[in-house]
């Protein structure tokens, strides 16, 4: 919502989330050291190398299956909004896990031969119609340049200046990468692992991730029927002060209606930032607040308090009979409509 | 969301429910049964 170019608007929560995030990755990987060697074969040790490796990449494996889960769970339940909030921070953190997993595997497996280790990355293994000895490394390579791409195109900025379609195409190549991760999991470290435990925790935690979208992705729109070209939005009892519901018409994006201050308000329930779901939100300072990311807009009118710029389409309301109808036919961005009172 | 892009993440989803336990599952399937690399052999000591 920043009307100027800053790296990052920080403040308190932001702070606070991303030093809980370091610190339990910080966490994650000494544990993983210290309980590691316990659980490795007795004829195959690993070498302190292949436990950092193993650690950064167990580490990001399960970043980025979280980063997936929270969009579907805070469709699902509210309570993880907070958790999106900051999401972005998550995928920059987990990038830097990744590519430190990367390196670590660079500096060991291919720092040792003729070539140089890039080369020999790409070159040292062509063993590509066999499923053993086959080079996973290629999936990896993929899955690190699409994260490396999404972390750096993260900002505000970009969304601006790709437009919130093109931006959020380009950041839906996430759920690519992470098939490419669980087949560069699956082709690499699993040929090799000596206990079951990460096919378990890779096979949970990819069916887990996709179980979350498709449920989230089954909970089905209630469309309203018109008549006389009004749509029915239901009692005005069932909305609560300083929240909303959401109507949507046939064929059409959803509405939400907000009450405040004894009155009603209906705008597009598409967010202009990155088309959150405004009706899941709340009245904050008397404002319609996103849930997503804290946008806010005025009741009347859709437009974002000065010196922010964005608008929202709004809608005619009308009560009759206790019953809310809501005119389907949006206002240009930014159009001024009386609140309706309720009586 | 819009709904075009709700329909575009449902299609996507439900071909990735398919796809990541389908590659864990053949990758598993596919995994070499026994030792994967020769026998080291103890050579006798020269008498």
């Amino acid at each position: 919502m920043s009307e100027r170019y800053v790296p990052v608007g920080w403040n308190v929560t932001k702070i606070v989330y991303d030093a809980v995030v370091l610190g339990i990755v910080g966490l994650y990987v000494s544990v993983f050291l210290w309980i590691a060697p316990s659980f490795q074969h007795a004829t195959q040790p690993l070498d302190d190398y292949t436990m950092r490796m193993n650690a950064f990449g167990t580490c990001a494996f399960l970043l980025l299956s979280l980063i997936l889960s929270i969009g579907p769970a805070a469709r699902l339940d509210p309570r993880f909004l907070p958790l999106l909030y900051n999401r972005r921070h998550l995928g920059v953190i987990a990038t830097a896990v990744a590519a430190t997993h990367a390196y670590a595997a660079l500096d060991w497996y291919f720092s040792y031969g003729p070539y140089d280790r890039f080369e020999m990355l790409l070159r040292g293994n062509t063993s590509f119609f066999q499923a053993h000895g086959f080079p996973f490394e290629v999936f990896g390579i993929f899955a690190l340049i699409v994260m490396l791409l999404l972390a750096s195109t993260s900002h505000d900025f970009w969304l601006r200046f790709l437009t919130p379609p093109v931006w959020k195409g380009l950041h839906m190549a996430l759920y690519a990468a992470y098939l490419a991760v669980v087949a560069h999991i699956s082709l690499g470290a699993l040929q090799a692992a000596a206990n079951p435990l990460l096919a378990v925790v890779t096979g949970f935690c990819a069916l887990g991730v996709a179980s979350l979208h498709v449920a989230a992705s089954r909970v089905p729109p209630v469309e309203a029927a018109l008549i006389d070209g009004w749509l029915d939005a239901g009692p005005v009892a069932a909305i609560e002060e300083d929240h909303g519901i959401v109507v949507t018409p046939p064929d059409a994006e959803p509405i939400a209606i907000f009450r405040h201050g004894g009155a009603l308000s209906a705008v597009t329930n598409l967010c202009a930032h990155q088309n959150g779901p405004l009706g899941e939100g709340r009245v904050i300072d008397g404002c319609i607040t996103c849930p997503w990311h804290g946008y806010q807009y005025r009741l009347e009118d859709g437009c974002a308090p000065p010196p922010f710029t964005e608008k929202l389409a709004t809608f005619r309301l009308r009560i009759v009979d206790g019953v809310v109808w809501v005119d389907p036919r949006p206002n240009p961005p930014g159009t001024f409509v009386d609140p309706v009172a309720v009586t | 969301m819009k709904r075009r892009h709700r329909n575009t993440h449902r299609i996507v989803w439900l071909l990735l429910a398919g796809l990541l336990p389908a590659v864990i599952l053949l990758s598993l399937m596919l995994r070499p049964i026994g030792p994967t690399e020769a026998p080291q052999i103890q050579l006798m000591a020269p008498k």
